[in-house]
């Protein structure tokens, strides 16, 4: 009887212990990526087209976003996006996506957010027209709700 | 055309909300707090500004605080998911496992598919 008492607090405990450990909201992860050897460097960088941009919070007191984001050339020919300085507020399976404008209608999924602090480097699909999908979106998925976006243009 | 047919209340509002959202973005918490307090006073119903009071005291950590305001939002947006998500995560910090059980349920009757309250659930 003291053994089943003992293994259903034990589980309890387990089952909270997980439950905030899975709990996203206002949990801080960072992760600080190098930028990879296929980026080209930069000073051939001016000799292929380069985007960048700055991330503008929807900021209502708990969807947020900041940082700078580029979208470098890579040697096989695709871009590479990178997130810097970069900080958005958690929330529940966070994604980075591309999209035409601040919407989801039309829009290329780059992955799951890595970590909402630090900078990070995501793969663009060879081919993606960046003056086309020129927004980069923080966006979670569950909720469909925007945390931030970033207007990428071509820097000179 | 005048905005507010001229109503002085109403533009009052419109004046208060817009302030209560800059406070937000320059990240003056406390006075967004206290203007979007007064704010609920004059206009209780208004489920932005409730979502806004509710998500500030949340990330204060006064979760019974932000609960009552999350509560109102669901009464008002009962369809809004993210605002059970938000009732849900104060339950579970408050230690009241069955109410924030509920509220992922809840979830699931609005998005059978949620990722989230899944999640939370399994």
């Amino acid at each position: 009887m003291r053994k089943s008492i003992f293994i259903i607090a034990a589980a309890v405990v387990v089952a909270a212990v997980a439950s905030y450990a899975l709990s996203p909201y206002l949990t801080e992860t960072e992760l600080y990526e190098e930028l990879p050897d296929t980026v080209l460097p930069s000073d051939t960088q001016g000799t292929v087209r380069t985007y960048g941009g700055t991330f503008v919070g929807v900021d209502d007191g708990i969807h947020n976003a900041e940082g700078s984001v580029t979208a470098l050339a890579q040697v096989d020919g695709s871009h590479l996006l990178r997130l810097e300085n970069f900080h958005s507020t958690n929330g529940p399976d966070l994604y980075v996506y591309l999209s035409t404008d601040m919407g989801i209608s039309d829009f290329v999924d780059l992955g799951p957010l890595k970590a909402n602090q630090g900078n990070q480097n995501y793969d663009i699909p060879m081919g993606t027209d960046l003056d086309t999908y020129d927004h980069v979106l923080i966006w979670c998925r569950p909720f469909g709700v925007l945390f931030g976006s970033a207007q990428i243009s071509e820097i000179p | 055309m005048r905005l507010f047919g001229g109503d002085p209340e109403k533009k009052k509002n419109a004046r208060m909300v817009k302030d209560i959202r800059n406070l937000v973005r320059k990240k003056e918490y406390n006075a967004a707090l206290k203007l979007g307090i007064a704010y609920l006073r004059r206009v209780p119903e208004n489920h932005d500004i409730l979502f806004v009071v509710g998500g500030i005291l949340y990330n204060k950590g006064r979760y019974s605080q932000a609960l009552t305001y999350f509560e109102q939002a669901v009464e008002i947006g009962r369809y809004d998911p993210e605002v059970l998500a938000l009732k849900a995560e104060c339950h579970r910090r408050l230690g009241q496992m069955a109410q924030a059980r509920r509220c992922w349920h809840d979830i699931l009757e609005i998005d059978p598919e949620n990722s989230h309250a899944q999640k939370m659930l399994d």
